[in-house]
């Protein structure tokens, strides 16, 4: 069964089957569309660029993490002890194991700057500041990607947002803005699927109904030829979607051997505090989506603002993220992706060198991190070092844009283009001194 | 008039016609002369049924019943639209649907402060309660600024710590005037200046929002405080970091300063009460100056403001459109009907009832939709406007059409994610590929089709008359039209071919739904 909606949602089989309704979930080969069948013809080897974005709420502490200071002052350094990875020379925290002994296929960002204080995750995926983006209209980075390169499937939308809908609204994914509804993320939540999945009647039967709703709705095109109804372009769209299954599949972990899905751990959509839960079927998802050919799938993922008892929490958190991050990781290597998939991990910043009262840390905009992986990228690297405390940026800074700049290169867009909005007007897609990272290429 | 009467007279007696000729004659003389002006043929007058579920929705923000479509169709009287607009005004949907309007106008579908903000339920109340009562638009907003009533003060939540951000939000809705520019430097291509901006903004700087109860039951109080100026540096690209600038007093947009008593040098704010005592008023209160000014008769921007914007929601378009942006550049399509319009809602103590009565009530708000060209919301108003349903609305018509009631699972939160922006980037209409999801194939949607007693697909299937007959109610009941016949034809041998008539009038009734003519107010 399909078990996308997470445990606790009223969608989960069995609770919502129609009575009158002929349910008839596809099967496979129940149907396939010409369109489909083109697609997958043509599906030989995928030269296709995507990316997934992993989007750390609350801001991840970057000392505790992947930039640890065995040496440095006591009352700074924190717990934690550091260990060894594959790559000689580095060293990650204790409790990101599985991520170190793949470090080999990360590139570790240790001098992110330029981030500004603000529980967001709106200057990881627009690159500029939830009010400076509000303000200016920016759109989401994916739909920027969706409105310049468009789908590569038509039933498979270019841009999805798996993000859950979390409590505390910032962290939750900008829009489209000034691109319009065309390039808007397909949200993937209960519902959301629930209409995609369970279907109401067959697919020859829906298209017997939009045949009759064809036959009468003059409306859409005689009275309806103003501008205002024309627009509605995803009328057609929404029964392409419906009747294929690709969608709904690449969504369905289950597919998948117990083995993947044992590593990459199961997690919960529980979410945490007002954030993002851990739910680590969802990086699987996010790889079977770019597989079925999405170009950016973003994922919220666990919460991370540790004001109080940041060390037992982290203890306590870091693992699964540690099992899910370095599956995705090496799955993406496994399958020959390395070239094609960009993995990118950050969050909204790092947290202060000094611990609190609570033993917490709190917000450190100074400095953060980022993991990046796959998308041709050269790995095995640290870029940029902090100082002592892990409060400032020591060698190499990178402005936190140079990761969005990075990001459209891997998908063979110049970070200098513009984008035309919906009035066919230029936009830059990113501020004019956002430039991809050097070391990386 | 007739043609025996000399020019002179003529022209004596529509100039006496025009003081007291309710407005709804003049909208009409004005709209047409500009239709004159500009070489434009107005489109038909709409015809019953257009018109019924126009105003229905328009008024009280659901369509008819199908036995209210029935009989409003099968009325003789000359004088069922006024009669039918009498009725809706004095409906208690009246109320609650222009409040769902107006708190859409104040909060937009993402407030700030969102967790506090984004349910709102003794807003609209409040709201409703002030609409129905219509004891004049201009206490109503007095009110609003005022947020002492209870329910009213969540109003300013959205702009805690943000002066100037209520400044913006008050100044666009209440004052037509976007003042956003003039924050970081003069405004481009407007009168106003960062002084103006931050002379408002003073207004709002001494605000305090106190919270009391807890999640579930919160309610606020909006404190002021006795101290507190807004500082202004000059323009934000000169600044330097750490730099403050110097204290601005209030004062009106356009006007003059505001004349307060002096803070005493050494004053200094007491603590904010922590017992769950509102803060006491403060000995000087720049909130009621505000408000009294805003909303007063001679207010140079609010009447005007204010009925433009509610024209638009009728008509579809302001007389300046955008609607909340007056300006040198911006000039009225028809200057001397906003006048008339402005004239009126003042003279007749701001009565909202009435001024929505005069547009409803005028034959260019009662044209067709169909007509030449293509725009949605014509220019010289000779069509109707094509106006998609808010969210609100679709739900609303859902449960009147098909005669099914609210449902349980109706799943409102899905509903807004689905319908609650169906704009491109431009605030255009684009309904969303959820949108089209939930239409096509929602559990949500499904609950309004499937057999439940006595609703729709019910009354169908129970019924024995012919299915020409049938087809007809379903017309009649989702669209509030009879069928053509070719429709007709069309729905009776797609029903005859399915083998289960269930399915069929599902089927039907599903279509209907999915119709562009149910998505939208023509």
């Amino acid at each position: 069964m399909l078990n996308v909606l997470g445990p606790t949602s009223r969608y989960c089989d069995g609770v919502h089957r129609r009575s009158f309704l002929k349910v008839g979930a596809l099967g496979v080969g129940g149907l396939t569309l010409p369109g489909l069948m083109r697609a997958e013809a043509k599906a030989g080897k995928r030269t296709q660029k995507s990316v997934i974005m992993v989007y750390l709420s609350g801001g991840m502490a970057h000392q505790d993490t992947f930039d640890l200071k065995p040496n440095g002052p006591a009352e700074l350094k924190g717990e934690f002890k550091p260990i060894a990875t594959s790559v000689t020379g580095v060293q990650f925290g204790e409790h990101v194991p599985k991520l170190a002994r793949c470090a080999d296929k990360l590139a570790v960002i240790r001098s992110l700057v330029g981030q500004r204080d603000e529980h967001s995750s709106w200057q990881s995926y627009t690159a500029t500041t939830m009010d400076a983006a509000k303000r200016e209209n920016k759109p989401h980075f994916g739909s920027v990607v969706a409105r310049m390169q468009g789908q590569t499937d038509p039933v498979v939308p270019a841009f999805v947002d798996l993000s859950p809908t979390m409590q505390h609204k910032p962290y939750n994914s900008p829009g489209p803005a000034l691109l319009g509804r065309a390039t808007a993320p397909v949200k993937v939540e209960g519902e959301e699927i629930a209409v995609m999945k369970n279907f109401a009647v067959t697919p020859d039967h829906l298209r017997d109904r939009k045949a009759l709703l064809e036959s009468m709705d003059a409306f859409r095109k005689t009275a309806g030829q103003t501008n205002g109804v024309s627009a509605d372009t995803f009328h057609d769209r929404a029964f392409d979607v419906l009747t294929s299954n690709k969608l709904v599949d690449a969504l369905d972990v289950t597919k998948e051997s117990p083995f993947v899905r044992q590593r990459y751990g199961f997690g919960s959509s529980r979410h945490l505090g007002d954030g993002a839960p851990q739910w680590n079927d969802q990086l699987l998802m996010a790889r079977r989506l770019v597989e079925a050919g999405c170009r950016v799938v973003t994922v919220a993922y666990g919460f991370w603002d540790t004001h109080g008892n940041n060390f037992k929490y982290l203890k306590d958190h870091l693992p699964l993220f540690d099992t899910g991050i370095s599956a995705l990781v090496e799955d993406i290597h496994a399958r020959g992706l390395q070239d094609d998939v960009t993995v990118c991990v950050w969050g909204d910043f790092g947290r202060t060198p000094k611990i609190n009262k609570d033993a917490g840390r709190d917000h450190w905009a100074r400095v953060n991190f980022a993991l990046l992986s796959g998308g041709g990228m050269k790995t095995g690297q640290v870029i940029g070092s902090t100082d002592s405390a892990a409060g400032e940026a020591k060698d190499d800074p990178i402005p936190y844009a140079n990761v969005l700049a990075t990001v459209y290169k891997n998908l063979g867009i110049d970070p200098h283009a513009m984008v035309y909005d919906v009035s066919n007007r230029p936009n830059p897609i990113l501020p004019g001194a956002a430039s991809p990272i050097d070391k990386l290429c | 008039m007739t043609r025996s009467l000399s020019l002179a007279a003529a022209l004596l007696a529509f100039a006496a016609a025009r003081a007291d000729d309710p407005l709804r004659a003049t909208i009409d003389r004005e709209v047409a002369a500009k239709w004159k002006a500009e070489g434009v043929a107005p489109a038909n007058r709409a015809t019953d049924a257009e018109f019924l579920r126009r105003v229905h929705l328009d008024l009280v923000g659901a369509p008819p019943t199908h036995d209210e479509t029935v009989k409003f169709l099968a009325d003789t009287d000359t004088k069922k639209r006024d009669k039918l607009v009498e009725k809706l005004i004095a409906d208690p949907r009246f109320a609650k649907a222009q409040a769902e309007v107006w708190d859409l106008v104040l909060f937009g579908r993402h407030p700030n402060n969102y967790t506090e903000t984004h349910k709102r339920p003794a807003f609209k109340e409040w709201l409703a309660k002030q609409i129905e009562a219509n004891d004049g638009f201009d206490k109503l907003v007095k009110n609003l600024l005022l947020a002492e009533q209870p329910g009213s003060q969540v109003f300013y939540v959205q702009f805690r710590n943000a002066p100037d951000d209520a400044n913006v939000a008050v100044s666009r809705i209440f004052l037509g005037t976007q003042l956003q520019c003039a924050k970081c430097h003069d405004h481009p291509y407007d009168v106003w200046t960062q002084k103006d901006f931050y002379g408002m903004s003073g207004f709002y700087v001494r605000l305090t929002v106190q919270e009391f109860g807890n999640q579930n039951n919160r309610t606020f109080n909006i404190g002021e405080k006795n101290s507190g100026e807004v500082l202004f540096a000059g323009n934000a690209k000169e600044l330097k970091p750490g730099q403050k600038g110097d204290p601005v007093k209030p004062k009106f947009l356009g006007g003059a300063e505001l004349k307060e008593p002096p803070t005493p040098k050494d004053y200094k704010e007491p603590p904010a009460p922590k017992d769950g005592k509102p803060m006491p008023k403060p000995t000087f209160s720049r909130k009621e100056k505000l408000a009294e000014w805003v909303t007063a008769a001679e207010n140079p921007y609010f009447a005007k403001a204010t009925v433009n914007r509610v024209w638009a929601q009728f008509m579809g378009r302001g007389i300046v459109h955008p609607i909340d942006d007056f300006q040198k550049e911006n000039e009225p399509s028809h200057p001397a009907l906003l006048k008339a319009l402005t004239d009126g809602f003042v003279n007749n103590k701001f009565d909202l009832k009435l001024l929505i009565r005069e547009i409803v009530n005028s034959d260019a708000y009662q044209l067709s939709a169909a007509g030449p060209g293509r725009e949605a919301l014509p220019k010289h108003f000779e069509r109707a406007r094509v106006r998609p349903l808010s969210a609100e609305e679709i739900i609303a018509s859902l449960r009147t059409v098909t005669a099914t009631g609210p449902n349980p699972n109706e799943g409102w939160d899905y509903f807004l994610r689905a319908f609650g922006e169906p704009a491109n980037g431009l605030g255009e209409f684009q309904g969303s590929l959820s949108e089209h999801l939930f239409l096509n194939n929602s559990e949500h949607l499904r609950a309004f089709v499937r057999r439940k007693k006595g609703n729709l697909t019910d009354q169908v299937l129970t019924s024995t008359e012919p299915w020409e007959a049938r087809v007809e109610r379903m017309y009649l009941s989702v669209l509030n039209r009879s069928p053509k016949p070719k429709e007709v034809e069309a729905f009776v041998s797609y029903i005859k071919r399915e083998p289960k008539p269930d399915a069929a009038v599902e089927d039907a009734i599903w279509v209907l739904l999915n119709s562009s003519e149910f998505r939208f107010n023509h």
